[in-house]
């Protein structure tokens, strides 16, 4: 090494910047655990879909609150507890660990999901729980109701619903999802019957557009209101609030406010003399996970759940709930483990997992769900009629891209790795592939590669120009903000080529279309940001008009929004793309962010997620 | 990832990322941002199943990555998502810090890169190729350009340097 590396090297660190590391551990793993809640609620493709119509439609239809649900009478004997186990990628099953400390079983399959945030029944009967399917990560979860006795399941509502509890008779079961009023998404609070003869109903909780999130909704017993953790825009941290259940009413009072913490995950116990929430508390540990308070509604008293356990021996709790009786609460922690523990005693654990419930005794048996049969796949992924296999495919049928009639076959893919074996779903290069002969067979492929796979699917056709030949419209990533990808075929020196719409010059670089880059684009948006996707006739011809809202990205105080239309046409060949206009204004800050993505459609397509 | 790695990571290994992605992009709470987020996309990653068989190596290219590609949307969607922003400190580089701050600027990127993770980082040319991306010829040439860049800049006596960029 010579002299000048070395001085290099003293130079450098004493010019490095010094970061704080103090309660950094506490501080990630808060943010980790809100964001795996904030990935359920914020990567929704979809927004919320009523089995018995949509949102917004049923909050019409039932406006009039009903009242909450009775008291149960009698007190439950404390039973099994039931978790969440996460497996590889990215699916988890429910679980049962039996009271009596024998093994734990399977209730519902392993691999084929996300089953998640499990509630039980007050008689012990039912579970409900959150249910995506495994194929795309950002697939809007349904609520789904296992029934213990048989080992069936039944959805009851569609759409990005997380965190449900059940009313105290039984009779309900209180979850969040989400609407989407002109992109100011919020989550609400549902309230849907367990026996699905009525529809869900939105409770009257009035955000005044303030609300970000809203989580863990949690009944009083006697159904007069409900505790909830809300963040807002202007409040920024979490809080556990108390609203109404008459009248949605709640004054932005959090029910714990101890030395500026975040308290949340509140759970009401059975008998409603407290809601415990996971918080700093009077023991001031200055660390909001490793705590459990429990608060009064009435007198707003607290006091910590533990016994004699010092600060630093309590897990870092990410999911709390009661025992029946009201006597002892089960969580589970960072750590991986599922916990029990009396108030006023140590924490017990019962086993590795995740937001745990705990059933009453019943006196039936609790079906398991059954093991899966061995079986060897004798080669990973499928064959198309390429000269390699594909893994995770999606595909669609009826696709006409050379408007020669016929009915081909589009499928998105990752092609076996070298092994034989699948690559990991969200880790791996996508291809594309074409069968223009309606064969079955395909016949182009990978002209353009998806880098990773975030929900990529074939979405749909179009025909932008009117050409008979359509355009083919590819999902790149799901989320609350949608990627697209337009693509065609055209026979080009005695061939089809497969590929990509590109964007013509000039473009309009600075808002995502670059002139000789393939043409994607944008729809939905978050509370800052917004994409639509219009199409309009002009002067006879097919535009499509896309919006771009955004907000101020740091957030600062009076900073307008920009609101910026790009028009674009579709070249005859359909090979390229070119813009043909554009538009650009400012609204006030705080004003809602146009547009509403509720234009005109293309051929049928609508781009929106939240429909 | 466990608790105690993950703690002992952030204890041991944390400052150090954040002054190497600091000197490399010149913000030290963009710095922070960025290993933040890439710890937590590891700590997302290994829940999931997957093997991260160095932490270290695989927090810095994330982080690089992240700080090259910006991170106005991932600022975005923290926020939509609630967290509080940090203020941006106010305090700023002063003296001999900002004449090196200064020279490192004024490099091109991957010259920056490659110097800070040579020079910070302690990394071997190999391991520097694999954070950046790129190969062991292109790291000792962007290294080569970056070394004598800085020597002019920072006024450090000629006769100190050789021509050798160790391997």
């Amino acid at each position: 090494m010579s002299k000048l590396d070395e001085r290099l090297r003293a130079e450098l660190r004493r010019a490095a910047p010094e970061p704080q590391t103090q309660a950094l551990f506490d501080g990630l793993a808060e943010r980790h655990r809100r964001r795996r809640v904030a990935r359920k609620i914020g990567t929704v493709a979809l927004a919320v879909v009523v089995l018995a119509g949509t949102a917004v439609g049923f909050v019409a239809l039932d406006r009039a609150f009903r009242g909450g649900p009775r008291p149960a009478s009698g007190t439950p004997t404390n039973g099994s507890v039931i978790g969440v186990v996460r497996d590889s990628m990215r699916t988890s099953h429910l679980v049962l660990y039996p009271a009596d400390g024998s093994a734990s079983v399977n209730l519902t399959p392993p691999g084929l999901g996300t089953d998640a945030d499990p509630a039980a029944s007050p008689d012990g009967r039912f579970v409900a729980f959150a249910h995506a399917p495994v194929s795309i990560d950002d697939s809007p979860s349904t609520l789904r109701l296992l029934d213990l006795t048989t080992g069936e399941t039944r959805d009851l509502m569609s759409g990005e619903i997380h965190d449900p509890s059940w009313s105290s008779d039984g009779a309900e079961i209180l979850t969040a999802g989400m609407i989407i009023p002109s992109l100011q998404r919020y989550d609400a609070l549902f309230a849907v019957a367990a026996d699905g003869r009525t529809p869900p109903r939105q409770l009257p909780l009035d955000y005044a557009g303030t609300s970000l999130a809203t989580a863990h909704p949690t009944w009083s017993p006697d159904g007069a209101g409900f505790a909830f953790e809300n963040r807002t825009r202007e409040g920024g941290g979490p809080g556990v609030f108390v609203a109404d259940a008459e009248t949605g009413a709640w004054d932005g009072t959090k029910i714990v406010s101890t030395n500026g913490d975040t308290p949340a995950l509140p759970s009401w116990s059975p008998d409603g003399s407290w809601v415990a929430v996971v918080g700093d508390s009077i023991v001031g540990s200055g660390d909001p996970t490793h705590d459990i308070v429990l608060v009064s509604p009435q007198s707003s008293e607290t006091r910590s759940a533990y016994g004699d356990v010092p600060v630093d021996q309590r897990p870092t709790v990410d999911s709390l709930g009661w025992s029946p009786d009201g006597t002892a609460l089960v969580y589970s922690a960072a750590d991986g483990k599922i916990y029990t523990m009396a108030i006023g005693g140590s924490p017990i654990e019962i086993g590795s997992g995740d937001e745990p419930t705990w059933l009453p005794a019943v006196d039936f048996t609790i079906q398991p769900q059954p093991e899966p049969s061995t079986t060897t796949t004798p080669e990973a992924g499928i064959d198309i009629g390429l000269n390699f296999r594909l893994c995770h495919v999606e595909s669609m049928g009826g696709v006409d891209l050379l408007g020669d009639g016929t009915d081909g076959t589009v499928w998105t893919g990752a092609r076996v790795a070298e092994d034989g074996t699948c690559p990991d779903a969200y880790d791996t290069p996508y291809v594309e592939a074409l069968d223009h002969t309606g064969d079955g067979i395909a016949d182009e492929f990978d002209r353009y590669s998806i880098p990773n796979c975030q929900g990529c699917r074939p979405f749909g056709t179009t025909d932008l120009n009117g050409d008979g030949h359509q355009e083919l419209v590819l999902l790149l990533q799901g989320g609350s903000e949608l990627q697209y990808l337009l693509m065609v075929a055209d026979i080009r020196e005695g061939g089809v080529w497969f590929g990509p719409v590109f964007v013509t010059d000039p473009g309009d670089p600075d808002w995502g279309f670059a002139p000789g880059r393939p043409f994607t684009f944008w729809a939905g948006g978050d509370e800052n940001r917004s994409e639509a996707v219009e199409c309009v006739d002009e002067a006879g011809s097919t535009t499509l008009l896309l919006t771009q809202g955004r907000g101020s990205p740091t957030y600062e105080a009076g900073q307008p929004t920009t609101i910026h239309e790009t028009r674009l046409q579709l070249s005859a060949g359909g090979s390229h793309i070119f813009v043909v206009g554009v538009n650009e204004q400012s609204i006030p800050a705080g004003d809602p962010i146009p547009p509403t993505n509720q234009g005109p459609t293309c051929g049928g397509l609508d781009f929106n997620p939240w429909q | 990832m466990d608790e105690t790695t993950l703690r002992t990571f952030l204890r041991e290994s944390y400052p150090r990322l954040v002054g190497a992605v600091g000197l490399v992009t010149g913000s030290a709470v963009s710095a922070e941002d960025a290993v933040q987020e890439a710890v937590l996309r590891a700590w997302q990653r290994s829940e999931r199943g997957e093997r991260i068989d160095s932490l270290d190596g695989w927090v810095l290219t994330v982080a690089l990555n992240l700080s090259r590609s910006g991170l106005r949307r991932l600022r975005t969607e923290r926020a939509a998502r609630g967290r509080i922003a940090r203020a941006e400190r106010t305090e700023g580089p002063t003296g001999d810090r900002l004449d090196v701050q200064r020279a490192l600027a004024a490099l091109p990127h991957r010259q920056r890169e490659a110097a800070v993770l040579r020079y910070f980082l302690d990394l071997s040319t190999a391991e520097i190729a694999s954070a950046m991306g790129t190969s062991e010829g292109t790291v000792k040439s962007q290294l080569a350009k970056a070394r004598g860049h800085l020597a002019a800049v920072l006024a450090l006596d000629p006769d100190e340097e050789n021509d050798h960029v160790e391997a």
